[in-house]
């Protein structure tokens, strides 16, 4: 027996060094996957910092918009002089959401770096307005929502049943019905900001 | 027989693969340290951003709280109206801002290498440090001495005697400006030891401070506060510039009982923090001010607090540009002393552009879109009552330039900013916009 053994040569076979590479490639591979989720982390923080920001912009654009609201009423002339709170007129409760008829350089789309921008090709984040009367023709709760593709959205996970691919996303940009049929918030991979605030006449003399 | 053991050839195919990982796991580490300095870097940039963009916002948006000296709603009953120096000389009219464009561009720049930086200079008229209006008790019959009225709750709030040691013991409850204090070595010695001193007050109404003057009648009058005329301990007096027009149609009376809002002109700019001739010695004698230290012996790149002796600063000019915000004088736009405070460091850009009401008074509302740069200046500076938003773009950089990372001068100023020409890196950088709707100024300019 102890013949046999000692003639047996040693070392590692094949399949001993097989098995150890694949733990190691086990292993390294949970190493990637936290650097990936690390980063993916990062990635969804930017996005949602830059997405308040856009947000907290529009709220002031529509509070500096309410500035042009010159008379109480409720009809087109007047909002006229409005750019944004227009939609309004003839409303009897609410516009439901749309996207804002903003004239450069002010813009309902935004790039990767939080710019307005108009350029389909550079869109990543879109923002949506909502007006509801508080009280008619007087005072008006406006909300905002902006939405994009998540960067950080890590692949392999559930995904919304209605999602395009994130290219197509860019294309459908800002189209407020188009973003209602995505539920937002629902959708694993888009996020969505809200706030909402209250604009008023302001007479003029 | 064969002996137990490594040979040569496996010993060399071991080597090469463990050679092969530790490479591999070293290439990972220090990809994600330096993901890492990157991510301390932008969030450093993004922290000091936030609180530089508080700090303007809420300034900003106070400017004419308390009143807005050319405002088209507002009957001034005044021969002259009131009016604020400017910096090519002579005087503008007194309104809610000031606006340079790219003034100091040379000291955010001195190379030229940036061309899309801008670096702005803002000036706004705000109430900073009373939400009161207080009440006179009369004005001197020439018209240049205004008193006010004791015993008020604003009064009180306004002149309240500091507590050096909370909570109060029993028994002692605060004192106001009556009875022991002395108030006038308190307003005198405002640069020593106003501090805790009846402290709203000394500050609301120093000299070169505005007061907009509102009588029962409804008439508003801005003067400057030019001295302080013979306070006795509880009596606040000040002398002002021009006089009142006292017991003329336009202002019937003493002027009993109509109300007075301090007003402070507030500068902000951007300077080189080592450059004499821009900031003054008291700048560094401000004990506690933080900063980065970029001195090469202990180089640091936290936020510390520190006093002005740790502030060496070899490279000339610094690469440290801060955006600072200070209080000038109305009378003289001088920098009053103890004002300037640091709002950010290593600022990149310092971008500002407007929103106006063209027709601002009775006309149907006409906003313009953005302006900014020297054409913005004009209608600015010439109607500061038509401003409706102000936009202000900040970007502040990392502290440190990254070589492996050249300077594409075509690039944005949002992303990178070149430091010094002659090292060819570029830093990161985080840039900020916000757009401030000015509610004040619109309510009493329509």
């Amino acid at each position: 027996m102890s013949r046999l053994n000692r003639r047996r040569p040693s070392g590692f076979t094949l399949v001993e060094v097989m098995i150890a590479i694949g733990i190691m490639a086990v292993g390294s591979l949970g190493i990637l996957s936290m650097h990936h989720a690390v980063s993916s982390a990062n990635r969804s923080t930017q996005e949602m910092s830059t997405a308040i920001a856009i947000t907290e912009r529009w709220i002031e654009r529509v509070e500096r918009d309410s500035l042009a609201w010159s008379a109480q009423g409720l009809n087109t002339s007047q909002l006229t002089g409005t750019d944004y709170l227009s939609p309004l007129a003839g409303t009897v409760s609410s516009t439901g959401w749309f996207t804002p008829n903003a004239q450069s350089p002010e813009s309902f789309a935004f790039d990767y770096f939080g710019n307005d921008t108009s350029a389909a090709a550079e869109i990543k984040y879109c923002t949506n307005l909502r007006l509801n009367w508080l009280r008619q023709g007087i005072s008006a709760r406006v909300d905002v929502r902006t939405f994009w593709y998540r960067g950080g959205h890590v692949a392999g996970n559930a995904t919304h049943p209605d999602w395009v691919a994130g290219s197509a996303f860019r294309g459908a940009a800002c189209d407020a019905a188009t973003a209602d049929g995505w539920n937002l918030g629902a959708a694993p991979n888009v996020d969505v900001v809200v706030a909402s605030t209250v604009v008023t006449w302001l007479r003029r003399n | 027989m064969k002996r137990s053991g490594f040979t040569l050839i496996e010993m060399m195919v071991a080597m090469v693969i463990s050679l092969t990982a530790i490479t591999s796991v070293y290439s990972l580490g220090s990809a994600m340290s330096q993901q890492f300095f990157e991510e301390q870097r932008v969030a450093s940039a993004q922290g000091s951003s936030r609180v530089a963009v508080m700090e303007l916002r809420r300034d900003i948006s106070r400017a004419a709280l308390f009143g807005s000296p050319n405002g088209d709603l507002e009957p001034t009953c005044d021969p002259t109206p009131p009016t604020l120096p400017t910096l090519s000389g002579g005087n503008g009219p007194m309104g809610a801002f000031q606006y340079y464009a790219d003034q100091d561009k040379a000291v955010l720049d001195p190379d030229n290498v940036n061309p899309t930086a801008h670096a702005d200079r803002l000036r706004i008229l705000t109430s900073l440090y009373l939400t009161d209006q207080l009440l006179v008790h009369s004005a001197s019959i020439a018209g240049d001495v205004v008193v006010l009225q004791s015993g008020n709750q604003a009064y009180r709030r306004t002149f309240s005697w500091g507590q050096t040691a909370g909570p109060f013991p029993t028994g002692t409850a605060p004192t106001y400006l009556d009875g022991n204090l002395d108030w006038n070595s308190a307003w005198a010695g405002e640069t020593a030891s106003w501090n805790g001193i009846a402290q709203n007050g000394a500050r609301a109404f120093q000299t070169g401070s505005v007061l907009h003057i509102e009588t029962p009648e409804g008439r508003h009058f801005f003067r400057s506060v030019f001295a302080k005329a013979g306070n006795t301990q509880d009596e606040v007096r000040m002398e002002i510039t021009p006089d009142l027009p006292i017991g003329t149609a336009c202002l019937p009376g003493a002027a009993e009982g109509a109300t007075i809002a301090p007003l402070q002109w507030v500068e902000y700019a951007l300077v080189d923090p080592f450059d004499a001739s821009e900031v003054g010695p008291d700048f560094m004698d401000f004990n506690g001010m933080f900063f980065i230290d970029l001195d090469p012996a202990h180089p640091s790149f936290n936020l510390k607090n520190t006093t002005a002796s740790d502030l060496i600063e070899s490279r000339t000019p610094s690469p440290n540009m801060v955006l600072v915000r200070r209080i000038l004088d109305s009378t003289d736009q001088s920098v009053r002393l103890n004002s300037t405070q640091v709002i950010a460091e290593f600022v990149s850009n310092f971008e500002v552009s407007f929103i106006l009401d063209t027709t601002s008074g009775t006309g149907a509302p006409s906003l313009t879109s953005e302006i900014t740069g020297s054409s913005a200046e004009g209608p600015v500076n010439g109607s500061p009552q038509q401003v409706r938003s102000v936009i202000i773009k900040l970007g502040v950089r990392s502290p440190v330039e990254d070589p492996s990372i050249a300077y594409d001068a075509t690039m944005d100023a949002g992303t990178r900013f070149e430091v010094d020409k002659d090292q060819k890196g570029s830093a990161r950088v985080r840039q900020m916009r916000i757009e401030i709707p000015v509610m004040n100024v619109a309510r009493r300019n329509l």
